[in-house]
């Protein structure tokens, strides 16, 4: 046969996903657009207090029915900044993400550290939650942190 | 998201959309290149068994060898041939994200390509609505889209018709 | 070295249409909880976990270590694995050659499904749109597959579309005894017979449902088993093969009941079957085996199955329905859980299949027990062509 063209096409998929919170994430969702309240759950063997709320400690290996409120302020572990803009991201660039742990958590989280110079940024300090006044139950009812 | 209720489970929905790009192989591309130029139907014959395989493959999965890309493994096939099945579609696939049908009516038809061997089937579809209407054993002939509208996709047949005696 | 194995532990939830109330993390969990508590561990028993569901069903890149949390992966051994249908068989096979390593203490295997949160379609459309063979994708995929098969078995006479409603009625007075069945409701023949055509003759209520749930083993190696299991389901053998060269092409992928070996499921089914026949000395698998859980994802697919596995000739299933032999109170009982028929979380189903065996062999199938279990078969068939069969002994 005498050599033909590659033959090459594209197409785009497109597919719809849902995805449940359940309990436990809905409950943790809906303190945050109900009552501005910041939520975890508190393991019964190892007692760490997991924020944002989870079912089951991994590491113990149990569910965790106890609900605890944690503070909406606490300290900014780690931070990053943010300058290649992605579809994904719920701010434009640049923005700051940062892990914090909140009084009274034994875990931290990820979310934007807002109303800051890149230049003060500094790891230990102080931020607090600023909420959103139309909130739908979503981690994004906190607009950001900022620093106290 | 959600109204408010007694136990509110919440939910996101999300659509994801992924480009992708396919490369249809040596063989396939030559393959369909004959389809769109030339209005031909080839297959390729393994130099082990016999077989005559369709659509042609770079080996042949049985004996495990390569299938050269030589004039003497290469068959053109008619295009005409007998059904071996007809599946008549009662319920069509709705796409779940903008409600319309799936693909066209038309029952699904296997036939058996003249100059193959029973190996040698193309799938494709009928020309008309009533699967009972292509029972096996029944002759039909290959209905082309004009060469213009051609573009190298199985679809350059537009469907299967009855020979009537 | 490699050492003899058995299942110490099964666990599932309850199928249901939907569970909105949990997430995916939470409803795996469920079903690891309950094979722990069956098998009398805790995780820190378990050395390696092997995941699996349905390709792009719930969306989750890596799905393992999505669910590394709830599964009780986390600083574990482990992987996914996912072969479309079969996905749950191929679970267990999996966990079965690891088992045989005599390298881990347990192994937790769990096939699960969503479907609630999911896209089926991105799943099956991928296969059967192609976009080079771009006809014909207008038909449900797997309706027009199970039809095929069931246009072949009313040419070769093997049964009437009246004893398909029977074996049905069948199906859902097992799957009323299985309290984690999805479908458990009373059918008559009639509603069976008049309910709405998918791709005749195959009808709604031939057809397996979309359900939620998960489901999960534990598996041991025998040094092990000694010390810490009462009650193991010894795996005598288990096995898988990929019974076509390839999907087909594009959208007419499983629809193939036109090549000189039959339909392409239907003999990846037999071929599964015969080797774990010959190699265990089967020969009468009717009088040999006490019960059978075969991948049923339409009734006609049941029926088909009882040939390919040889519990009666080719062309005489319908013998099987006039003597009720696969009947719970028949001499070879059939899909006692009420099979896939009744319940369809796909990524379970084929591990349920396993399961039900081994809860037979057992003796915790409760309402749904077949007396005096000694051995049984699971085998399962999934897309595209490909099949595994699971050998399950009382003592080895």
């Amino acid at each position: 046969m005498a050599t033909v063209k590659p033959i090459i096409k594209s197409r785009t998929r497109r597919w719809k996903y849902t995805r449940y919170a359940g309990r436990t994430g809905s409950r943790f969702l809906i303190e945050l657009r109900d009552n501005k309240k910041i939520m975890g759950t508190k393991c019964p063997v190892c007692g760490k207090v997991y924020v944002p709320a989870r079912s089951l400690c991994y590491v113990c290996f149990k569910l965790m029915d106890q609900w605890v409120e944690v503070s909406n302020e606490g300290i900014l572990m780690s931070y990053t900044m943010v300058y290649q803009s992605e579809p994904s991201y719920p701010v434009k660039t640049p923005f700051a993400y940062g892990i914090i742990k909140l009084d009274g958590a034994d875990t931290g989280f990820a979310h934007i550290i807002g109303e800051v110079n890149p230049k003060d940024l500094k790891i230990g300090m102080r931020v607090k939650a600023v909420f959103k006044d139309k909130r739908v139950g979503s981690i994004l009812d906190i607009s950001y942190f900022k620093p106290v | 998201m959600n109204q408010k209720a007694p136990e509110e489970n919440l939910f996101v929905e999300q659509i994801i959309e992924l480009p992708f790009t396919e490369s249809a192989g040596k063989y396939i591309s030559i393959f369909l290149t004959k389809i769109r130029d030339e209005g031909k139907i080839v297959a390729d014959k393994c130099p082990v068994c016999g077989r005559i395989v369709l659509p042609p493959r770079i080996v042949c999965a049985y004996d495990k060898v390569e299938i050269e890309d030589k004039p003497e493994n290469w068959v053109e096939l008619s295009d005409k041939g007998t059904v071996t099945d007809c599946i008549g579609i009662d319920d069509r696939e709705i796409d779940a994200i903008t409600g319309e049908f799936v693909g066209t009516p038309n029952p699904i038809l296997f036939i058996r390509l003249d100059g193959g061997d029973e190996w040698t089937i193309l799938g494709h579809i009928a020309e008309e609505m009533d699967a009972s209407k292509y029972p096996p054993g029944a002759p039909v002939q290959a209905v082309w889209k004009p060469k213009n509208e051609r573009q190298g996709k199985m679809s350059d047949i537009k469907f299967f018709r009855l020979i009537k005696e | 070295m490699s050492e003899r194995i058995a299942i110490i532990g099964v666990g599932q939830t309850n199928f249901k249409s939907r569970r909105p109330e949990v997430s995916e993390l939470d409803m795996v969990n469920e079903a690891v909880m309950a094979a722990l508590e069956n098998a009398h561990l805790t995780i820190k028993d378990v050395d390696c976990v092997v995941v699996g569901n349905m390709e792009l069903f719930e969306g989750d890149y890596e799905v393992d270590m999505w669910l590394a949390g709830g599964s009780g992966a986390y600083l574990k051994s482990g992987f996914k694995v996912q072969t479309g249908g079969s996905t749950g068989s191929s679970i267990c096979c999996s966990v079965f050659d690891l088992a045989a390593t005599g390298e881990f203490k347990t192994i937790l295997g769990i096939g699960f499904e969503k479907q609630d949160e999911g896209s089926s379609q991105a799943s099956l459309r991928s296969i059967h749109e192609d976009v080079f063979f771009d006809v014909g994708s207008s038909g449900k995929s797997a309706a027009t597959a199970v039809q095929s098969v069931a246009l072949d078995m009313m040419r070769r006479k093997s049964i009437t579309e009246e004893q398909v409603a029977i074996v049905r009625v069948k199906q859902a007075e097992n799957a009323m005894r299985n309290p984690h069945a999805h479908l458990r409701k009373k059918l008559t023949v009639e509603e069976v017979m008049n309910s709405p055509k998918l791709a005749w003759p195959l009808r709604v209520f031939h057809m397996c449902p979309t359900s939620v749930g998960a489901c999960a083993i534990i598996v041991a190696p025998e040094s092990q088993v000694k010390k810490i299991s009462h009650n193991p389901a010894w795996v005598a053998d288990w096995t898988n093969i990929h019974g076509a060269i390839e999907p087909f092409y594009g959208s007419i992928t499983p629809s193939w009941v036109t090549t000189p070996l039959g339909p392409m499921w239907a003999w990846s089914v037999e071929q599964v079957a015969n080797r774990i026949y010959k190699r265990n000395g089967i020969t009468n698998p009717r009088k040999e085996l006490d019960v059978v859980e075969v991948y049923d994802m339409a009734t006609w697919a049941e029926i088909e199955w009882w040939e390919r596995i040889h519990l009666c000739e080719r062309n005489d299933a319908h013998k099987l329905v006039e003597e009720r032999a696969t009947w719970l109170d028949g001499d070879i009982p059939v899909n006692p859980s009420g099979g896939v028929t009744s319940t369809n979380a796909i990524g379970a189903s084929a591990m349920q299949r396993v399961a039900e065996v081994a809860i037979q062999v057992r003796g915790e199938g409760g309402e749904r027990q077949v007396p005096n279990v000694k051995v049984g078969l699971a085998v399962t068939a999934g897309g595209d062509m490909y099949s595994a069969g699971v050998l399950i002994k009382k003592s080895l």
